[in-house]
């Protein structure tokens, strides 16, 4: 009988991996990660990291910051690349405010890539503080951040020197605290035989909730996709009578067995793809960006992909322990949804309550994840409709004890065999059942057959 | 040797009795026909072979002493309604069915490359079924459900839907698979294939058997009852006569229906009598479709009926 039900598994496998759409997605999925985490960083990087000398042009009406400009050009290595400077101070003349074919001209000139943006600074910086600064682009906050900083200070410096400071005294005692922040979990690690409590920054723990918060949209997402899969598989040998032919030689539990767990392969098989991906990518980081023209890891990054490092492999573990329960039990409940109707129309209006206990886990997220130790958290963890999503969750963000994790697993392996024995009894009479969709009370005598 | 045993089956959905307290048996090597209007009970029958539904009360054993489940890969079934896996290829689809039918891999794909060779149809192998014409699909359908050489095939209505064409190669086709060792039970209503086809019938009308038996014999027991006679002259003779229920006239020839079947000397003697030129005068044995009209309205019952 096993191999029937290999059979059986072998073919949603097959049907399922060997088509353009399950190949597309394989792709797509890291290129979309991609696209939205790395790029935008990368993008920042490129501009800043190219040799290509850039010209900002500086009306200065106080005819005093221009030179102290040129000066603080050196002071930051925004402003260089490679030891040279990469930014190019153009003086105009002062008589700039009103005259509007000068700034038409200007405007011209950005317009076409000859320079790269203008600053205006008007006579009385020093009482109003307001500069302004012209350019195509606007939204890089980095250059714009590069050049307040450089005039504020010159600015400050001038304010302070003519009440009497000294600015570089000033601006010692102004200096700030640092303060740093570390998450201490209850989770004690043994190292060289001696318990010692786990502490991590605040920076590992962005970096875990954000790497949280991807493997749970996709528990969320692929649990959804796939259990749909699986419903429209059932729905499918139902009105094609297929299944009245499959059922003499296999059993109906069989048969549901066989769906389930071939269709639940297809997922696995791309999460270790996507997995096997991240960490070839993770070991060759430096000779990838290479090919980006991009010579070392930004600091940025480095911090983060030492986290994956270290906190991947067990995240991904217990992503692939909960996505496997929580797709067993969703799918058999999307099976029986697919059993009992006749139409695909009909099914989705009766998975909606499955998709809505499937959402409301993910909207709680952000909640949880600020109270991951709360009573409400901790319930919501062991109902085993939610604990695939939110147990994963709080294993991520504040890993409760072992006891409590194998528990829960325990807990999520019998309500699995409960559902297939009770929802496979529906299963079996809805497949060969036609015309009208069943009453709850027939439901109920069908439970009972 | 009967392959199947039918004892005392009823089967009810809620108040309605589909099949009631029904018995037969099907001999190895027979081609049996399973008859009946819509709604008689003829694919519930099949359904509780098949073991998809079970009966209330009532056993069916194969082979001797096999429970259907045991049996279930040597039976070789065709629903009424048909369907195959869409998104799959043609030659995917026979394999999956013959796989799960127990058969191995290298025997099945032989099977599948003889039965696409002789259906004409070896260059569809690697196409899907949803872009074969309905005609080619039901071929494969019935590859799918003979591709395992099973001993008994059981098809729902095997020629609704089909053409002539396909009609005579299916009839083929069975009497292949027949004359190859292979007990086969049909159902349908249209009465001339079966009638053609079946050296046994079964008769069913609202869950219960009306009729059942060698055909030959249920033929005979029906009697002779219809004349057909070509002469010249006037109909009207023929059809005033005490003798004559009914009478039509095709013009060539008139098809007389007798009041009773032993009456045939005493209208040829009338009409004899009357000088009436007749070129000919034959018996006809009842078809089938009149026996089934007749069992089912119930009139003119025949006591040996069952």
């Amino acid at each position: 009988m096993l191999r029937k039900v290999i059979t059986v598994i072998k073919r949603e496998y097959i049907t399922r991996v060997k088509t353009k759409g399950f190949v597309a997605s394989i792709l797509l999925m890291p290129v979309m990660m991609f696209i939205v985490m790395v790029l935008p960083s990368l993008m920042m990087t490129l501009q800043h990291k190219s040799d290509e000398i850039k010209t900002v042009i500086v009306f200065d009406e106080t005819g005093d910051i221009f030179s102290k400009m040129q000066e603080a050009l050196d002071e930051n290595p925004f402003f260089q690349h490679k030891g040279k400077r990469v930014y190019r101070l153009i003086e105009k003349p002062s008589d700039f405010n009103g005259n509007i074919e000068a700034k038409e001209q200007l405007n011209q000139q950005l317009e076409a890539k000859e320079i790269h943006g203008y600053i205006e600074i008007p006579q009385d910086v020093f009482e109003q503080l307001e500069v302004n600064y012209y350019a195509k682009n606007v939204t890089n906050f980095e250059v714009q951040g590069a050049f307040r900083g450089m005039i504020s200070r010159i600015v400050t410096n001038k304010r302070l020197e003519d009440k009497g400071y000294a600015a570089h005294e000033v601006r010692d005692l102004m200096r700030r605290i640092r303060f740093t922040e570390y998450a201490v979990t209850a989770k004690t690690e043994k190292t060289k035989g001696e318990e010692t409590s786990k502490v991590e920054s605040q920076e590992t723990a962005m970096v875990k909730l954000g790497l949280t918060y991807v493997l749970t949209f996709s528990l969320y997402l692929f649990t959804l996709l796939y259990g749909a899969s699986v419903m429209r598989s059932v729905l499918e040998e139902k009105t094609t009578r297929i299944v009245e032919v499959i059922i003499s030689s296999i059993q109906p539990h069989q048969l549901l067995l066989g769906k389930i767990v071939g269709v639940c392969l297809v997922c696995l098989t791309m999460f270790l793809i996507w997995g096997g991906c991240a960490v070839l990518l993770l070991i060759n980081i430096n000779p990838i960006l290479g090919l980006f023209g991009i010579q070392e890891l930004p600091p940025a990054l480095v911090g983060v992909t030492d986290i994956i490092k270290s906190t991947g492999a067990s995240a991904f573990l217990y992503f692939l322990i909960y996505f496997v329960s929580g797709f067993f039990l969703f799918s058999t409940l999307y099976a029986v949804a697919g059993a009992v109707c006749n139409s695909d129309e009909e099914a989705q209006q009766i998975a909606t309550p499955i998709v809505m206990t499937l959402i409301i886990p993910f909207m709680l997220m952000f909640g949880l994840f600020r109270a991951p130790d709360s009573t409400l958290t901790i319930v919501l963890s062991h109902l085993p409709l939610f604990s695939p999503l939110i147990m994963f969750m709080r294993i991520s963000v504040l890993t409760p004890p072992v006891w409590e994790i194998l528990l829960n697993l325990a807990v999520m392996i019998a309500t699995i065999l409960g559902a297939i024995l009770v929802m496979g009894k529906i299963y079996k009479t809805g497949i060969l059942m036609y015309g009208k969709r069943p009453t709850i009370g027939e439901l109920w005598k069908w439970l009972r057959y | 040797m009967n392959l199947v045993q039918i004892e005392n089956v009823s089967k009810q959905f809620g108040d309605f009795t589909a099949v009631d307290n029904v018995s037969f048996n099907i001999e190895k090597g027979s081609v049996y026909g399973l008859l009946g209007p819509n709604g008689a009970g003829k694919t519930t029958t099949i359904r509780m072979m098949m073991n998809i539904i079970a009966p209330d009360s009532g056993t069916i054993i194969f082979d001797g002493n096999r429970k259907s489940r045991d049996f279930a890969d040597q039976i070789g079934y065709l629903p009424e309604e048909r369907g195959l896996y869409r998104k799959m290829k043609v030659k995917d689809v026979v394999f999956f069915m013959a796989e799960l039918r127990g058969m191995g891999r290298a025997d099945a794909f032989n099977e599948i490359d003889r039965w696409l060779q002789k259906m004409d149809l070896v260059e569809w192998e690697d196409k899907k079924i949803e872009e074969l014409s309905k005609g080619m699909a039901q071929k494969i359908q019935f590859i799918a459900t003979v591709i395992h050489k099973p001993e008994l095939i059981i098809l729902d209505e095997p020629f609704s839907g089909l053409d002539p064409i396909n009609m005579t190669l299916l009839k083929d086709l069975m009497l292949e698979l027949n004359t190859n060792g292979a007990t086969i039970i049909f159902s349908t209503h249209i009465m001339e294939q079966a009638e053609r086809l079946c050296e046994k019938i079964c008769l069913v009308n609202a869950g219960k058997i009306v009729l059942e038996g060698d055909l030959r014999e249920i033929k005979k027991s029906f009697g002779r009852s219809s004349v057909e006679i070509a002469y010249s002259g006037n109909v009207d003779l023929i059809r005033n006569s005490r003798h004559v229920e009914s009478c039509n006239d095709y013009g060539q020839y008139v098809e007389v229906k007798l009041r009773a079947p032993e009456q045939y000397s005493a209208l040829l003697r009338e009409l004899v009598e009357a000088s009436v030129d007749i070129t000919r005068f034959e018996l006809m044995e009842p078809t089938l479709h009149e026996i089934f009209v007749q069992s089912v309205q119930g009139e003119g019952r025949h006591p040996n009926a069952a």
